[in-house]
């Protein structure tokens, strides 16, 4: 049993130090982990969008956002996207049953030492025009570009609807 | 005597007028049943995705799920539509026993062509509803839903709409709401605003609600 706790322990300890090695310098290069990406001390994890219904025009893209500087930034603008017309930030909410959708012009906002979701009824990356579906198994390149940080190419990966991302990992929490 | 006399010059009037207030707010309470059921009075020439003649009379078939929405919506529309998907599965043999419409809020572009080849990729009762605006209005208005096209410049436009499903009885008689939450589950809420329990048996409150 003693052993066991301290297996978890350095488990702990070298996942830490290892996960804490990422944020401690900047690295020049985006170097893409897992399904992660880095640049400056931003972090991406894990964007995704949904398979879209047949003929669909837009789509969302969704992710975390992690900011390890002790100052905050901004996700100014999504670029380089070749599989829609237009890409903008935007944010849904939800009240009185009403489902309102605004584009943030000026970006959205990651506090110092914060974590941002883009998630379903919340923050969201919008793909207007798509000029294709959606489809299982694909990958959808973009570039995010941040005040502080600097612009960063990601992909989203194209899942189902029931796709929870909290769910389907524990990998990195 | 006089003490008398004061005591009810003073308080003869106060009473007099708690009564007429109490005797007004109960009258109120009596005639108003603000969230009672009630019967649904319109008549409206609509669409369906099949290029069918939709109105009111359709309503009367069966007891009806109706979700207002478009197909230029990234996520809360597919999201509704495929969880209505889940559960029309997960009703079984009485799914056949409610008929169920995907009404658009955006005319201009959700045409009947758009909106088959658009649910095609959701469960095949659902059916696609669109056509004049004027005619699309008054089935907003009588279910009470929301819905408002905001310009977003550069030609583009976006549509804030009640994003719960409505349900209506045979007797064409609004009995409640069906709302998501958190993307994952329908919730059930009567026309009181409550939500019924139990909160996860959504098939169980649908089928109180529908008497069916
Ligand atoms: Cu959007």
């Amino acid at each position: 049993m003693k052993k066991f706790f301290t297996f978890i322990i350095f488990i702990i300890f070298s996942t830490s130090s290892f996960s804490g090695s990422h944020h401690s310098h900047g690295h020049k290069k985006n170097k893409e982990i897992d399904h992660d990406y880095k640049i400056g001390k931003i972090k991406i994890e894990k964007p995704y969008t949904f398979f879209t219904p047949n003929g669909a025009k837009v789509s969302a893209g969704y992710m975390k956002i992690e900011n390890y500087s002790n100052k905050q930034d901004v996700l100014q603008s999504v670029s380089n996207v070749s599989f829609a017309d237009r890409v903008e930030i935007h944010e849904m909410t939800m009240e009185n049953q009403v489902m309102k959708m605004r584009p943030l012009k000026k970006g959205v906002v990651i506090k110092a030492d914060s974590e941002l979701y883009l998630k379903p009824s919340g923050y969201h990356i919008m793909f207007i025009g798509l000029k294709e579906q959606i489809s299982k198994g694909k990958e959808y390149k973009a570039t995010l570009n941040f005040k502080n940080a600097g612009s960063v190419d990601i992909f989203f990966k194209a899942v189902g609807r029931n796709y929870h991302p909290d769910k389907n990992h524990h990998k990195h929490h | 005597m006089i003490t008398k006399h004061i005591l009810l010059k003073r308080i003869l009037p106060s009473i007099l007028i708690t009564t007429v207030v109490l005797v007004f707010i109960g009258y109120n309470f009596a005639n108003k049943k603000p969230n009672a059921a009630q019967q649904i009075q319109v008549n409206f020439n609509l669409q369906d995705m099949n290029g069918n003649q939709f109105n009111q009379k359709h309503l009367k078939q069966k007891p009806s799920l109706l979700f207002f929405g478009f197909t230029h919506c990234p996520d809360v529309c597919p999201a509704s539509l495929q969880l209505l998907t889940n559960l029309i599965e997960d009703l079984g043999p009485d799914a056949d026993k409610i008929n169920y419409y995907f009404v658009t809020a955006d005319p201009e572009r959700d045409t009947t062509k758009i909106l088959k080849q658009y649910l095609s990729s959701f469960d095949q009762r659902i059916l696609g509803i669109t056509g004049k605006q004027d005619e699309l209005k008054k089935l907003y208005n009588a279910l009470d839903i929301y819905i408002q096209k905001v310009d977003l410049g550069k030609g583009n436009y976006t549509i804030d709409h009640t994003a719960s499903f409505m349900i209506i009885n045979k007797d064409t008689e609004k009995v409640g709401t069906m709302m998501h939450e958190g993307f994952s589950k329908f919730i059930v809420i009567d026309n009181y605003g409550k939500i019924q329990t139990p909160k996860d048996d959504v098939i169980k409150n649908l089928k109180k609600l529908l008497q069916l």
